[in-house]
């Protein structure tokens, strides 16, 4: 059995990789692609690192992970926490392995903090709070690892973007860069893995804030449309590709590689600010109070977060904001601003939650602490005609329709916390179109997009490197719940049957193409009732079946 | 009427015995090209060919160059190998539903008539449950492909007001589908087995 590395590259696209290949660069990469198997990755819906990534660690779909985006409801209010490992269901593959006596690494990976023991060796990544001193296991590992890098480890990056003097931003992602690189090192050399993975998640932050670098064309290029400016950011690339030949060097050519990314990345042009919808056509209502009038006022004369953030810039205080602010100005700006404060719960029927698709959640009984709507009939209803208007919805300012279709949660998702995702999603009609902040982010239903100049598209990339993976050939369809199966037939082990993904079987070579070893799960994700997808069993006859009725070859 | 793109790969699908190959037939006659080989010939079963092309049933070994010449075309792919389709090409999407219990039947009629003894310990019931899960995974599915657009067609109502049924497609693919040489094929003659016959 050989051993699996995986390189996790977050918001990576592989085409912006390929187009640097083909003028020459990122040499490693491009021979780890020569000789593998590449293709797109699917994300998970929405694509989105949170869900992504537990997506991914799991081979579930957020249905059964209960990820549905960065943040999640508390049951007894309005209010949205960060979601962490005790807000997911479903095994992690490291937990998995280390049940049957691998040894894991992990280092980095979004989505992995509170710690749980593993066997072998976890520093937790993104969504990790910014003060926390309990993000790693066993308990030497920090001092062991800082001893080893001389330097402090940290998880976020030490400097902010600013269009006007970038480059202290972009030293300071090489030195993270080279941090993380060496801290991923420590654990190849230190322990006896089975399994190691190391993310980096700065290159997800570098295309959101200069994605306008590489686009020529892009709104936010002010006095310099046309000119080149990839530079910097080939340089990171560059650089990032020179440290993975490093790592896959270190990991021995007897190593499987995967280098794969959670989403892809493209430009940002537009936002939608749906709660700004729904207070426009009176499915969110607002209190009666004075101060609520007051904000409310102040809002319409364009006193809202897009305000405060351009506050922020001016005052030179974004530094870490982008991080802090996830943990401690929630409460301040809600009191500041019009928000979920205002809101009278008990005349509005739906609101909205979320950024890189449209969610819509209905205000239900039973399941929201002041929900109105009834979960029979009236929902069934309710949605249908909220779905309507969404398709119907448009531009107040140029009357151009803003979405492209609506979904409902059951068209998306399936499993035990079906209950917890948005009941509505509503596509914007074009690929470059975004959400705004909640609650009430921006006082305009449609505007151009701020702070960030790209933002996140569903394909991201994947490379299967290796001595049980075909050489030079494209693969087609995989998606980021496939990954946790694929590591798992690579290691020779059993993939548990309440898996959304299948294994890859088309990346691996002659040696590997035999099937795939399932288990049943009695408990791992909840109940299993709505588990929709048939088990292996059961393709198996199903499938026994179309071949003798001359459907299948 | 608006031609379909010439990249757009129309696919019929469904559950074996749900329709498929009579949706080709309603295509064929209204004027929509098809990619079929006739290998697979008429028989008992289906009196009139399958309308399969024999390329699809590899797709999941992952030969799909086939694909490029299915481009502006019409092709017959079963639902159980629709997640094979590559997100690329942009795809317009017939897909046929019919009571589950008329589609186990009829396989079921099918596997008699092909001297296949049915082998495994799933019995009918168990099977449409099968199925209905199957169908939920699949339209789960098509609904997050950017690239497909698809309309249902509900084969036991097709039965029963063919002209109406068949409407959806008329915006859906830019077809005029109210011909008589259209409902000619949607012969109720041809509605043969149905549950338990």
């Amino acid at each position: 059995m050989s051993k699996v590395f995986v390189i996790g590259l977050d918001g990576v696209p592989l085409d912006l990789l390929e187009n640097w290949m083909k003028q020459g660069h990122l040499p490693r990469l491009k021979s780890l692609i020569d000789q593998g198997v590449t293709g797109k990755l699917k994300s998970t819906v929405p694509h989105t690192s949170g869900p992504a990534w537990s997506s991914f660690m799991t081979g579930k779909n957020p249905g059964k992970t209960g990820v549905y985006d960065f943040l999640y409801r508390d049951k007894n209010s309005y209010t949205f926490l960060p979601n962490n490992t005790h807000t997911r269901a479903g095994k992690a593959i490291w937990d998995i392995l280390s049940e049957e006596g691998l040894k894991v690494g992990v280092m980095n990976v979004p989505m992995t903090y509170p710690v749980s023991p593993v066997n072998g060796a976890l520093m937790s990544g993104f969504l990790t709070p910014y003060y926390a001193k309990d993000f790693y296991y066993p308990e030497d590992l920090l001092e062991r690892l800082e001893a080893k890098i001389g330097q402090k480890y940290y998880i976020y990056p030490l400097e902010t973007f600013n269009d006007k003097n970038p480059q202290p931003y972009f030293d300071a992602s090489h030195k993270m860069l080279d941090m993380q690189t060496a801290s991923i090192s420590f654990l190849m050399e230190h322990l006896d893995w089975d399994f190691l993975m190391g993310v980096f998640f700065d290159t997800d932050r570098i295309l959101h804030q200069v994605w306008h670098y590489l686009d020529p064309t892009h709104p936010m290029r002010k006095g310099d449309a046309g000119e080149d400016k990839s530079g910097p950011v080939l340089a990171y690339f560059e650089h990032l590709d020179s440290c993975i030949g490093q790592l896959v060097d270190q990991a021995g050519p007897d190593t499987n590689i995967v280098v794969m990314s959670d989403h892809g990345m493209g430009a940002a042009h537009n936002m939608i600010t749906l709660n700004t919808w729904l207070l426009n056509h009176q499915l969110v209502k607002l209190k009666g109070n004075l101060l609520t009038q007051l904000k409310r006022l102040l809002f319409r004369l364009g006193f809202t977060l897009r305000t405060s953030h351009r506050l922020l810039a001016l005052l030179k205080l974004e530094k870490h904001a982008e991080y802090k602010l996830l943990y401690s100005a929630d409460k301040i700006l809600k009191k500041v601003f019009l928000s979920f404060n205002d809101v009278d719960w008990m005349r509005t029927s739906v609101y909205s939650v979320g950024r890189d698709i449209g969610p819509l959640f209905i205000n239900m009984k039973g399941r929201e602490p002041q929900g109105i709507v009834d979960r029979g009939e009236e929902y069934t209803r309710l949605r249908e005609s909220i779905a309507e208007a969404a398709r119907n919805m448009t531009d107040p300012k140029t009357g151009k329709r803003l979405a492209r279709r609506v979904l409902f949660r059951e068209d998306v998702y399936n499993g035990a916390y079906l209950d917890l995702a948005p009941d509505l999603i509503v596509e914007p009609s074009d690929e470059d179109v975004f959400y705004g902040l909640s609650d009430f982010g921006s006082n305009q239903v449609y505007e151009p997009f701020y702070r960030y100049s790209g933002m996140h598209r569903a394909l991201g990339m994947l490379v299967l490197h290796g001595p049980d993976f075909k050489k030079g050939e494209r693969i087609e369809g995989a998606e980021i719940i496939d990954l946790a199966p694929t590591i798992l037939h690579a290691l020779d082990r059993a993939i548990p049957d309440d898996m959304d993904g299948r294994p890859l079987l088309f990346a691996f070579n002659s040696m590997k193409t035999s099937s795939p070893k399932y288990r049943q799960v009695e408990k791992d994700s909840g109940d299993k009732t709505q588990d929709a997808r048939y088990s292996p069993s059961e393709s198996y006859d199903i499938e026994d079946r179309l071949r003798k009725l001359g459907y299948l070859g | 009427m608006t031609p379909i793109p010439k990249d757009t790969i129309i696919v019929v699908s469904g559950l074996p015995r749900s329709g498929t190959s009579l949706m080709m037939q309603v295509l064929e006659k209204a004027g929509l090209p098809l990619l079929t080989d006739q290998l697979r010939t008429a028989d008992l079963d289906n009196q009139r060919g399958y309308y399969e092309y024999e390329p699809v049933k590899f797709m999941k070994a992952g030969d799909l160059t086939w694909l490029e010449l299915a481009k502006g075309k019409v092709v017959k792919i079963i639902s159980h190998l629709l997640a094979y389709l590559p997100s690329s090409y942009p795809v317009k999407l017939v897909f046929m539903l019919r009571d589950l219990s008329e589609v186990v039947a009829s396989q079921d009629h099918m596997l008699k008539n092909r001297g296949e003894v049915e082998k495994t310990t799933v019995g009918d019931g168990e099977l449409v449950r099968i199925f209905e899960k199957h169908l939920q995974d699949i339209k789960s599915w098509i609904a997050q492909q950017p690239k497909i657009e698809v309309v249902f067609i509900d084969y036991n109502y097709l039965m029963q007001d063919p002209s109406t049924a068949l409407a959806p497609l008329e915006g859906f693919l830019e077809i005029n589908v109210t011909t008589p040489d259209v409902l000619s094929v949607v012969d109720p003659k041809y509605y043969r087995q149905r549950s338990g016959g």
